[in-house]
This record gives structure tokens, C-alpha cells and sequence, in this order.
């Protein structure tokens, strides 16, 4: 059976990549912010269960202050 | 009163054009405050429905299926078919698109085409080919913007005909809710005249669209 945990796993792992494959990536200016905001994602994505409500809470401000 | 103080926050920060992430969070903040919240608390009601609602980010998973298949050349594999077609025009290939998405809809077959999934990298490919063929520069809105809306309407006015849909549903609950009972077959039987009406009149459109390119020419 494939769990939403399974699907949560592969989309973290997919977002991890998105990280690392974009703060790698010299043509994009703002390299480093979509590497951040990815690998915030993925975060959430892999850890969103264990992190608690506040750890989630500052997750989402992380994601703000990085997109705003 | 104070509380809807988040909704003149939204409504400001969408007229300012800040970033809407930014100006969602900040209303929620002051709607929190506003209720005498404290801020940690307000903290973790944020993480709780963020965590509780990332499955909204999941469908994000097929990107790299979309993205590979461009890659390869779905969008230029889909011109050349067109382009080998002689006789094809825009309005023609709409309208067969159309009767492709009334029927399957009609199925209940609502989610295999749609703007995402065959929209973008099929039919608008096709069309602006076929367009292309018929004397239309290439580049501009219009002619993908014509697929895009011919899908739309081929599905809104094929899906009803599927008796398991949510929108026979709504309009059955909304009639019940003025005392007017129907069966929910009944709704979807006489959602084939409207269908066919609509194929009609659309598909009219699309060759008043092929015979204003002739002309153009």
C-alpha cells in the first residue's frame, strides 16, 4: 500500500533535490533564495510530523520571509 | 469588530501588490492579535494547518514528468503530427478536441485532460501549428488562449451528463433547499440537450475563427 507518508517522503526527497540542484545553478541570479525556499519545503515535507506546531510555526515564517 | 481588521490587511496589501504570501501571513497575524491571542499561540496554529494542509502541495510531485517531457520535445512532436495533417485548421482540430472532452467527461472522465495536463503540452502546441499553417504569425495569447477555453467549456458542459458529480450534487442540494426535489438522473439526462447546444454554438465559433483567418490571409 502506498501511505500518504510514502508520498510525503517522495515529494520532501523531490524538493531536496529542487535545493540542491538550484543553489548549483550559476544562470539563476537569486540562486540561493529558490535553494532556501526549497529546502524549507523539503523540511516540511520529510520532518513536518516530528517538528511540532511552533517548529512548524517558524517554518512557515522562514518560507515567508524568504518568498516576501 | 477589531478582529476583521486582517480583512482590510488583505485587501490593501493586494492593492499595494505585495508579495500574497507575505500579506497572508501578516493579516492572519493582526486577526490573531486583534482576538487577543497571544503570539506564540498564534505561532503554532500557523505551523499546525500548515503541516495538517501540505498534501495542497503534493500535486507539485508531476512537475518533473511535465518538465521531462518537454524536455524531450512533447510540444514539438505534437506540432510536426499536426503539421503532416493536411486540411488541418485550427477550427477543425478544436472542435474535434471538443467532442473528445464532452464524451469523456460524459464518462465521468473528467481529469484525464485538462489547462495542466494536455492543454499546455498538446493541444495548444496543435493548434498554434495548425494556426501557423493557416497565415497566423507565431507568438501571441490568442490561439492557445482559444484551446484553453475550448477545453473549459467542453468539460463544463459534458461533466453534468455523469450522473457521480459533485456539481449534480449542488444542484441537487441547492433545489432541495428551495423545496424543489429532483432525482439526480433526471438532472443528468436533461444535461445532454444543453450539452449538445453548447457543442453547436462552440464549435460555430471556432469556424467563424478559421473562416476570420482565411480572410485575414
Amino acid at each position: 500500500m502506498i501511505g500518504s507518508g510514502f508520498i510525503y517522503g517522495v515529494a520532501g526527497l523531490m524538493f531536496a533535490a529542487f535545493a540542491i540542484l538550484s543553489a548549483t545553478d550559476r544562470a539563476n541570479a537569486k540562486r540561493f533564495g529558490t535553494a532556501a525556499f526549497y529546502a524549507v519545503l523539503a523540511i516540511s515535507f520529510l520532518f513536518g510530523g516530528k517538528l511540532g506546531d511552533v517548529g512548524n510555526g517558524i517554518l512557515v515564517l522562514t518560507l515567508v520571509a524568504i518568498a516576501g | 469588530m477589531l478582529v476583521l481588521c486582517g480583512i482590510a490587511v488583505i485587501v490593501a496589501g493586494f492593492l499595494l501588490r505585495y508579495n500574497p504570501l507575505l500579506v497572508v501571513a501578516v493579516s492572519a497575524l493582526v486577526t490573531g492579535l486583534a482576538a487577543g491571542i497571544a503570539p506564540l499561540a498564534i505561532l503554532a496554529a500557523f505551523g499546525k494547518a500548515f503541516n495538517e494542509n501540505r498534501y495542497v502541495t503534493v500535486i507539485y510531485i508531476v512537475l518533473p514528468v511535465i518538465g521531462l517531457l518537454e524536455r524531450h520535445g512533447l510540444q514539438e512532436r505534437a506540432r510536426l503530427a499536426i503539421g503532416k495533417l493536411r486540411g488541418a485548421t485550427v477550427g477543425r482540430l478544436l472542435i474535434g478536441y471538443l467532442l473528445f472532452r464532452q464524451l469523456t467527461a460524459a464518462l465521468g472522465l473528467t481529469s484525464i485532460a485538462g489547462p495542466a495536463q494536455s492543454v499546455r503540452p498538446l493541444v495548444a502546441p496543435m493548434a498554434e501549428a495548425a494556426a501557423e499553417a493557416q497565415g497566423v504569425a507565431p507568438g501571441g495569447d490568442r490561439i492557445p488562449a482559444m484551446a484553453a477555453a475550448t477545453d473549459n467549456i467542453g468539460l463544463f458542459f459534458g461533466e453534468d451528463i455523469f450522473i457521480a458529480i459533485g456539481s449534480i450534487l449542488l444542484m441537487k442540494g441547492v433545489l432541495e433547499g428551495y423545496g424543489i426535489v429532483i432525482q439526480p438522473l433526471h438532472l443528468s439526462m436533461w444535461a445532454i440537450p444543453t450539452a449538445i447546444a453548447a457543442f453547436v454554438i462552440h464549435g460555430f465559433r471556432l469556424l467563424l475563427l478559421d473562416r476570420r483567418l482565411a480572410r485575414a490571409r
